[in-house]
């Protein structure tokens, strides 16, 4: 092996004329260990990276196709030694076929390549983004403005922000300026400033570029990636170069007769390729490479030391890709998605277009601070509930008969009762599915009034809902049961009604102020609020539809008034 | 022009904004947009509506824009998150804002907003431009010895051509109004009263013509939005006139409202609408125009009759209003005053094909409903 820190320039150099891969350059980013073997005179060299279970081997070995074979063997027999597995990947045909026989081996994937003779089609997307009047400038890093340089770290700030996972490591690590002096870099410049940048890597032993870091500002216009590649090829075509390639597509599709080799794993990685985007693109990169009609595409293998690959290499695998460790991934993930939670999506899809609601929360803190009254309501529900049932989670007896309303309790006490009894009533519930089922309603439907209205507006309708609904739906039902029913006016005087609901109606009616379903949103609540009421026989349960009924007018008040 | 970052808001306020006349709306979600197109459509710009949340503070980005480019004459609306109380600092009259709109709001408010902002930056519109000599001196007296809070501060008097230029480019976007004495009327300075009429600023700055003589009106039947000859009555024609620039806006939002509901046959709704209008600005010809039309649809001549003569007080030369009240008066066989407004009517608008088919010599073409 080359002792890294004497002889790092030497491999460098030999990597840098003689790789032919298009990952070698980023093989010569910091992390890499390299093995060396000397074949008469001539080296053998193949970069890897060292984790506690395995060695994993970076892009193809530096050597003779003669020589391979005893290359990759003596590498596998010295991580041997060291007592790791090991696993080299991505490598190309060539050097697969070499060692098939010897090996274990698996195409993980496919490196559209391009003949830079073949005229490649500018995408439509491209030309409007020109009309508009983007171009794209081919730039050194060293001679660029502080400002462009910095607005050029925030877009590549902004893009790693915008991964849904992690961004990986090994051979994807995004470090565009490492060995500068050795890459090419162009960006595209719209309305005098940098929307996207590009970044190609050198693989002489081709003559050909590899567009590694194709970055682009999360804001960027349609096309923006689309016209750096484009204009990229031609640029690099002036230069001499007559290939260039993309990089590989992981677990793109292979072909039947690769497929009939290991017909099981195949259908494992074809399975991740399409239902695993949400994770990684696999789909969605494969089909932006494919868009630009590559020449023709290249397989890429991985070759392993055993059988099959082992837990050991697996376990190698995920230490180079995520160095972080498994927790860390998990976290960050956690994290990303929750700050990818777009209320501004779902805005567009419930909200009508008659009023203009308060700007979608961006992030999870800031949903957390437009939900504040919401939150605040559901604790103190939480902690009425505590504090009111018995030992078997229900309502205790007296907590019924002296905060729960009714109509007897409303005509003995009047609306202002000593024990506040419409108010209370409204943190009180019967039992634990009844708290969970309106907590559910609170953090869902209140909590988005919250976020479009605002929390006075929310509060003014919670407060309406609770306040007006069961003192205006028994003064409504009163005379009918009094004069009409005369039976059922005892079962009743004597209904209790505790709960949240009330003032949730009451913001549900409101919501549907804003919502382009208004209709059907009421509709259906008023209906199921009539069915529960005359299947539970309870006449007190209309009171959901006096608060669907005072949400929505006070909401049109406010906001016509306001 | 719609500075906002999301999509479903900038949506919904474009959709209102086109409810309320604006076609062409530029939509810009960073400043860096923004400036592009600031730099690209500048003298198309008459309104900016701004979000609180694009690209922090609007004091500092946007106005430091709006200042840049000479934007003195258009509205700023700022649409905010905020309650009310919050956003008190934007009402100072340093702060280029000038109106906020707290979400949520529907399109009344944002009318509102609008109406707001236009009243507020008609304030500065605060000059008057008089091409004249002896009746310019009366109003400088006039205007110098009113109370500090009366909307005109400044005349300017030009008495040729080349000064008229040179204090127009004085008064810059201070201009309010330019009354023009009948005397200092030329080809060069009509000409030149076009051009500017077909810019933005010209657009909303009334002309006035001192006088109601139709033979030396010439032009200026097209080109002056109000005729007026009372020089001895000063104070009404400069409350008018204020009027006219303040609620320059709301009235012609209303008078299409108005247009509107007459086209539906919404009588009663129209009626009150030109009242409220009247109540902001008695003097604006187009509405009582509009109430003429309606009060003869309503057979009510004397309505008819009161809004007519009002309109013709300031507006003489407008043949709508003399066609739809002398076809009234044709209805109520009211001969003789309707041949006395068809007379005024050929001396004012001699050229209109209708009204010249009002003419006694035409009387065979004219319409009997």
């Amino acid at each position: 092996m080359f002792p890294r820190a004497e002889n790092y320039s030497e491999v460098f150099d030999y990597i840098l004329k003689e790789g032919k891969s298009s990952t070698s350059f980023l093989t010569l980013y910091d992390g890499f260990e390299y093995f060396r073997k000397e074949y008469q005179g001539k080296t053998a060299v193949l970069s890897f990276m060292n984790t506690p279970s395995a060695w994993i081997g970076a892009s193809d070995p530096i050597c003779d196709p003669e020589n391979i074979l005893d290359f990759i063997q003596s590498f596998f027999e010295e991580a041997k030694k060291h007592k790791k597995a090991a696993a080299i990947l991505p490598v190309s045909k060539w050097v697969e076929e070499e060692l098939r026989e010897k090996f274990y081996s698996l195409q993980i994937g496919d490196e559209p390549w391009f003949d830079l003779n073949v005229p490649v089609k500018m995408p439509p997307a491209t030309k409007q983004l020109k009309s508009k009047g983007a171009k794209v400038e081919v730039f050194k890093p060293a001679s660029i403005s502080i400002e462009g340089r910095v607005e050029l770290e925030g877009i590549t700030q902004r893009w790693l922000n915008d991964r849904k996972v992690e961004p990986l490591s090994f051979l994807n690590r995004l470090r565009p300026w490492v060995h500068q002096q050795h890459k090419c870099y162009f960006r595209v410049l719209l309305h005098g400033h940098s929307v996207g940048y590009l970044a190609a890597v050198p693989i002489r032993g081709r003559k050909a570029w590899y567009l590694v870091d194709i970055i682009r500002s999360p804001d960027s216009p349609l096309g923006t990636t689309e016209l750096l590649v484009i204009e990229a090829m031609n640029h690099l075509k002036k230069q001499g170069a007559e290939f260039v390639t993309l990089g590989m597509s992981p677990f793109a599709p292979v072909s039947e007769k690769e497929r009939a080799h290991r017909p099981n794993l195949y259908r494992v990685l074809s399975y991740l390729f399409n239902r695993f985007n949400f994770i990684y693109g696999f789909k969605s990169l494969y089909l932006y490479k494919e868009k630009y009609k590559p020449t023709h595409w290249e397989p890429q293998f991985m070759i392993t030391s055993g059988k099959s690959v082992s837990v050991r290499v697996y376990r190698g695998l995920f230490d180079v890709v995520y160095p972080k460790g498994l927790f860390q991934v998990i976290f960050s993930s956690l994290v990303r998605t929750l700050r990818r939670l777009s209320t501004a999506k779902f805005y567009r899809i419930f909200l009508n277009d008659e009023i203009v609601p308060r700007s979608p929360p961006m992030g999870f803190s800031s949903l957390l601070l437009n939900i504040k009254a919401s939150a605040t309501i559901g604790l103190m529900n939480i902690l009425f509930f505590f504090t009111a049932v018995d030992d078997s989670s229900k309502l205790r007896d007296k907590m019924v008969e002296r905060y729960g309303y009714s109509w007897i309790s409303f005509t003995e006490d009047g609306f202002f009762s000593e024990q506040l009894r419409v108010v209370i009533a409204s943190f009180l519930h019967w039992n634990k599915i009844h708290l969970v089922t309106n907590l559910i309603t609170l953090f869902t439907a209140v909590a988005f009034l919250e976020c479009v209205a605002g929390s006075t507006f929310m509060v003014i309708c919670y407060g309406a809902g609770v306040l007006l609904s069961n003192p205006l739906t028994s003064l409504l039902i009163y005379p009918v049961v009094k004069f009409i029913f005369p039976n059922a006016y005892n079962s009743f005087a004597h209904e209790f009604d505790v709960g949240a609901s009330l003032g949730i109606f009451a913001c549900i009616g409101a919501l549907a102020l804003f919502s382009r379903y208004r209709k059907s949103m009421l509709i259906s609540l008023a209906a199921g609020t009539v069915f529960v009421s005359i299947y539970t026989s309870s006449l007190l349960g209309l009171d959901h539809l006096v608060a669907l009924a005072i949400g929505y007018s006070v909401g049109k008040v406010y906001v016509k008034f306001k | 022009m719609l500075l906002e970052n999301d999509q479903h808001s900038k949506d919904v306020i474009k959709k209102m904004l086109n409810d309320l006349g604006y076609s062409s709306i530029i939509t810009a979600s960073n400043v860096e947009k923004a400036e592009y197109h600031f730099k690209q459509k500048l003298n198309q710009i008459r309104l900016i509506v701004a979000s609180d949340k694009f690209g922090g503070s609007i004091d500092f980005s946007v106005s430091r824009l709006i200042h840049q480019k000479g934007l003195e004459l258009v509205p700023l609306i700022l649409l905010t998150d905020e309650f009310r109380s919050q956003y008190a600092s934007y009402r100072t009259s340093a702060s280029r804002v000038d109106s906020v709109i707290s979400r949520p709001f529907a399109i009344n408010q944002l009318k509102e907003g609008l109406s707001y902002a236009h009243r507020r930056r008609a304030e500065y519109r605060n000059s008057l431009l008089i091409v004249g000599k002896e009746k310019a001196e009366i109003i400088t007296e006039e205007i110098y010895s009113r109370e500090r809070d009366y909307h005109w501060k400044k005349a300017s008097m030009a008495d040729s051509f080349a000064k008229i230029k040179l204090k127009k480019e004085e008064l810059g976007s201070y201009l309010g109004a330019i009354l023009v004495q009948p005397e200092y009327s030329t080809p060069e300075l009509i000409e030149w009263l076009t051009q500017f009429k077909r810019t933005y600023q010209g657009a909303g700055t009334p002309i006035v013509f001192l006088g109601h003589d139709s033979y030396q009106m010439g032009a200026f039947r097209s080109l002056a939005e109000c005729f007026w000859d009372k020089t001895d009555d000063l104070d009404e024609l400069l409350n008018a006139l204020s009027r006219r620039v303040r609620f320059g806006w709301e009235i012609s939002e209303k008078i299409s409202v108005i247009r509107g509901l007459i086209r539906e046959d919404k009588i009663k709704e129209a009626g009150r609408e030109i009242e409220s209008g009247l109540k902001l600005d008695p003097t604006r010809w187009e509405l009582l125009e509009l109430g003429t039309a309606l009060a003869c649809k309503m057979k009510d001549i004397e309505a008819a009759r009161k809004y007519f003569l009002s309109a013709h007080r300031t507006q003489p030369c407008s043949p709508f209003s003399y066609l739809v009240f002398t076809s009234f008066l044709a209805d109520l066989n009211a001969t003789e005053e309707r041949q006395k407004w068809v007379d005024c009517a050929l001396r004012y608008c001699p050229h209109h094909p209708q009204i010249r088919a009002l003419s006694p010599r035409s009387e065979s073409h004219v319409s009997s409903g």
